[in-house]
């Protein structure tokens, strides 16, 4: 066998002996890819045996080393063209390193930059099958797993039908499912989360967190940082094809997306003052569209800021930060009496925020342009979320026109800023908000809790709790309770300060010890019942008359030497059950007087 | 590598199966289109030579279907490998998807192209001697028991050729646009619709002597000649002229493993 086999041979075959508790080892690893200006330019480097060299290295990446321990989840950070889908291709073996090597200890089952290996024309479920065999699976097995991995990709009845018809959706869901099911050691996913609703981006995360309890090796790269941080121990951030930082996953990204937020600025910053115009460019053309910049320009917008409260002009800002000054810097070539500037606010999907103008929106009549000037909005409050956002400038030459036509520089979405803030960021806008709570209700007369429960009618549970015995209604009993309390929610009407009951006990002879049953409501004792017999007895509570309807939570007690019971006679003499077959803020109807 | 490819048969045959479903299965004819592609040609070619002078056309019998016969020995199997080598050159770019994003073992793709393309000619072989059979009153002799050889012959050859198509294909696709003009001027250089008879017979050169020189260069010259032979010619191909064709297609092999082997590792990233 020729040498330059070995590596992709072995991979398949199983790795070569390693540390017992390392995943992966990537010893001092580059991949060099050569860019062709074209194919001639191959050709001519072939048939001169390289002497002539047309060929510009891309190193896509550089001597990197690092090593991953079982069981745990690595994620790849890093800018575009950073090399971490290389690195994860070369581990994956789909791509061979141009030097260095690279150990794998264990199955690797990878999904590579969204979507899976599939034939196009063959169907779901042939698919599953190629690529489980391709994993090292036998037929047995697949038979086994296939009905799970139907299952978790929710293709139904797609799944006899050829891949090229699926969605990317379910491309991407099936791909999941395979490379999640096959039970490898390793399992890589190159951003392939991006795709799919949100449902099953949702049910992918929980299946890798099982991954992660299960004790796999994951190897994960994406640019949602706020999963990258939930599902990583570690981080590597490549930059260049270089490691840059490794390190707990919070720390490296937080670093990341500053470095990000400054490189984005930086090229803001060479993109808007670099404009190269001239006056003459402007005058030629009455309406001349110059990047996203156009209009009529008797007056330009030569310089747009925003500055924060400190007076830093910067392109970063915190959620609901305070005084921040869009500052717009314009030459008027001619005089205008009477000019207009308009600011829109997009976030980055297009959705207008916000926008305002000194007339048409408010009344800010401002000085003439003549030559330069700068003229500031200032925001009391930037309420966005986080996220990125454009701002459009605009100058009109007079307000009497259509506020969108015949603009004299109209710099549409130009400038872009970003809000950081800590936390998620739900919905577009940050209210301003408070929240605040207070216990007890003060009318609850429309949630329909009555003002009495008569028990021998009706049972009404709704208003019953805890410790009631579930018993029938009886005769001459209603309801009997099984703890030593027993609750019920009544409504004190407006003005009532009556309260009655209609209770007894089984105990027929106990005048001597009789017993107390004290009402409470909360923990406020209303009044006590004294029962000497087995007799129904009417007691009536004075209780605090008050202005407006409220509700009671009331409560049953007896002395806790007494054990309930049910109510029927008691075998024991520690036993009691207490009815009570009426309880209301007004006396029970006259029906029981006959 | 052949543990690779032995390791994959299963693989290999999945990819066989669909390949000749999806060629076939969704068609309204089936499998006819199998014999309809190279009958076609056949009833083509037969008619165009019919209206040739017969006296030109030396060395074949009177009988109705003495050219038919003659024409598919040697031009069913020149379809098969014509269609091989089409299908097999744009195999690895056509199938990037597998090759780049799961660790598929490309060189079965170049044994399942085989395969299907054999499969094809059994086909169209099995329905071309029975036709002959029933309507030209061609009788099997003993020598037909080396067809397997001269097919085997045939696959090696191919196969050499394949992996260097394929390779080359990744990093030049001009290969196919290449292919198509090589394959024509190939099968008109080389006595398959016409015997060989018109450019010399009788110890006379009827057409340009590089012409009949280059036959002796072709290999399908050769193996054309030989699938005659074992087919109605009732000869046993020349041992010495067998032998030198194995040698070739061996080394044909060699060289084309040695390409595939040498830019196997960057295959991946430049498709």
């Amino acid at each position: 066998m020729n040498e330059k086999m070995k590596p992709r041979d072995e991979e398949i075959v199983g790795a070569k002996p390693l540390d017992e508790d390392i995943a992966i080892d990537v010893d001092n690893v580059s991949k060099l890819y050569r860019l062709y200006p074209g194919q001639r330019a191959r050709i001519i480097e072939w048939v001169t045996f390289g002497k002539r060299v047309y060929h510009y290295p891309f190193w896509a990446l550089k001597d990197v080393s690092m090593k991953l321990k079982k069981g745990q989840a690595l994620g790849l950070i890093g800018p575009n063209g950073s090399g971490k889908s290389t690195l994860l291709k070369l581990i994956a073996g789909t791509s061979i390193p141009t030097n260095g090597e690279i150990k794998v200890n264990g199955t690797v089952a990878a999904l590579l930059e969204l979507g899976a290996g599939f034939h196009p024309e063959f169907s779901g479920r042939q698919n599953i099958h190629m690529n489980a065999q391709i994993f090292g699976l036998s037929d047995e097995e697949i038979d086994e797993l296939m009905p799970d991995i139907i299952q978790f990709a929710e293709l139904d009845r797609y799944i006899d039908m050829p891949v090229r018809t699926y969605s990317s959706g379910m491309y991407a869901r099936l791909g999941f499912a395979v490379a999640s099911h096959v039970d490898p050691d390793i399992l890589i996913i190159d951003e392939a989360l991006a795709v799919g609703d949100l449902y099953f981006q949702r049910k992918s995360l929980d299946r890798i967190i099982y991954f992660r309890e299960i004790g796999k090796t994951i190897l994960f790269v994406s640019h949602v940082m706020p999963v990258i941080q939930r599902f990583c121990d570690e981080v590597i951030w490549l930059d260049e094809g270089k490691i840059r930082l490794r390190g707990e996953a919070k720390k490296v990204t937080k670093e990341y997306e500053m470095w990000s937020l400054r490189r984005q600025e930086k090229s803001l910053r060479t993109r808007i003052d670099g404009k190269p115009s001239t006056m003459s460019d402007r005058k030629k053309a009455e309406f001349k569209v110059l990047d996203e910049s156009w209009g009529s320009g008797e007056a330009r917008i030569t310089k747009v800021e925003m500055i924060g409260a400190d007076g830093e002009p910067r392109w970063h800002f915190e959620k609901n930060e305070r005084d921040v000054t869009i500052r717009i810097h314009y030459f008027a070539f001619e005089r205008l009496e009477n000019p207009v500037i308009g600011i829109n606010f997009h976030r980055i999907d297009g959705t207008y925020i916000f926008g305002t103008g000194n007339v048409w929106i408010e009344d800010y009549p401002l000085e003439p342009f003549e030559g330069p000037g700068y003229v500031d909005y200032t925001v009391d409050r930037l309420q966005l979320h986080k996220g990125t956002f454009f701002l459009t400038v605009a100058i009109f030459p007079e307000p009497d026109i259509p506020y969108w036509q015949n603009p004299c520089d109209f710099h549409n979405q130009m400038y872009e800023f970003t809000i950081v803030s800590e936390g998620e960021a739900h919905g577009i806008i940050p209210f301003d908000g408070r929240w605040a709570q207070k216990t007890g209700s003060e009318d609850l007369t429309r949630a329909g809790i009555p003002i009495s429960i008569d028990f021998g009618e009706k049972r009404a549970p709704h208003y019953l709790y805890k410790g009631w015995w579930d018993i029938e209604t009886g005769v001459d009993l209603s309801f009997a309770w099984s703890q030593k309390t027993a609750g019920l929610v009544l409504l004190q009407p407006a003005g009532a300060d009556k309260l009655f009951a209609e209770i007894k006990s089984n105990k027929p002879d106990i005048a001597e010890d009789p017993v107390t049953v004290d009402l409470l409501s909360g923990e406020d004792l209303l009044g006590s019942a004294v029962l000497k017999d087995n007799e129904w007895h009417v007691v009536e509570l004075a209780v605090a008359r008050k202005g407006r309807p409220s509700a009671h939570q009331l409560m049953f007690r007896v002395n806790p030497i007494w054990r309930p019971c049910e109510f029927g006679n008691p075998d024991d003499d520690r036993e009691i059950g207490i009815g009570v077959t009426y309880i209301g803020f007004e006396p029970k109807t006259v029906n029981e007087q006959d | 590598m052949l543990k690779r490819i032995l390791d994959n048969q299963h693989l290999i045959w999945a990819f066989v199966a669909r390949d000749l479903r999806g060629r076939y299965v969704g068609s309204l004819m089936g499998i006819f289109w199998t014999v309809i592609h190279p009958l076609s040609q056949i009833l083509v070619f037969s008619i165009i030579f019919s209206l040739i002078n017969r006296g030109q056309l030396v060395g074949l019998g009177g009988g109705p279907l003495d050219y038919t016969i003659f024409l598919c020995a040697g031009l069913l199997p020149w379809i098969a490998f014509q269609e091989y080598m089409m299908r097999v050159t744009n195999v690895f770019v056509g199938n990037s998807n597998l090759i780049k994003k799961i660790n598929f073992p490309e060189e079965t793709l170049i044994i399942q192209e085989l395969v299907s393309s054999l499969i094809t000619l059994a086909i169209s072989f099995s329905i071309f001697t029975i036709i002959i059979f029933v309507f030209g009153g061609w009788r099997p002799t003993a020598h037909i028991l080396l067809l397997p050889g001269i097919v085997l012959l045939q696959i090696v050859f191919s196969l050499g050729i394949a992996f260097a198509m394929a390779t080359l294909n990744v990093f030049l696709r001009d290969m196919g646009q290449i292919l198509a003009v090589v394959m024509m001027a190939w099968f008109w250089l080389t006595p398959i619709v016409y015997p060989s008879s018109i450019v010399f017979h009788d110890g006379k050169l009827l057409m340009p002597e590089w012409l009949w020189l280059s036959y002796t260069l072709n290999p399908w010259y050769y193996l054309s000649k030989w699938y005659r032979e074992v087919f109605y010619m009732e000869k046993v191909p020349e041992f010495n002229e067998v032998m030198v064709f194995a040698a070739l297609s061996a080394l044909i092999v060699y060289i084309g493993l040695k390409i595939y082997k040498a830019m196997r590792n960057d295959i991946p990233d430049m498709i």
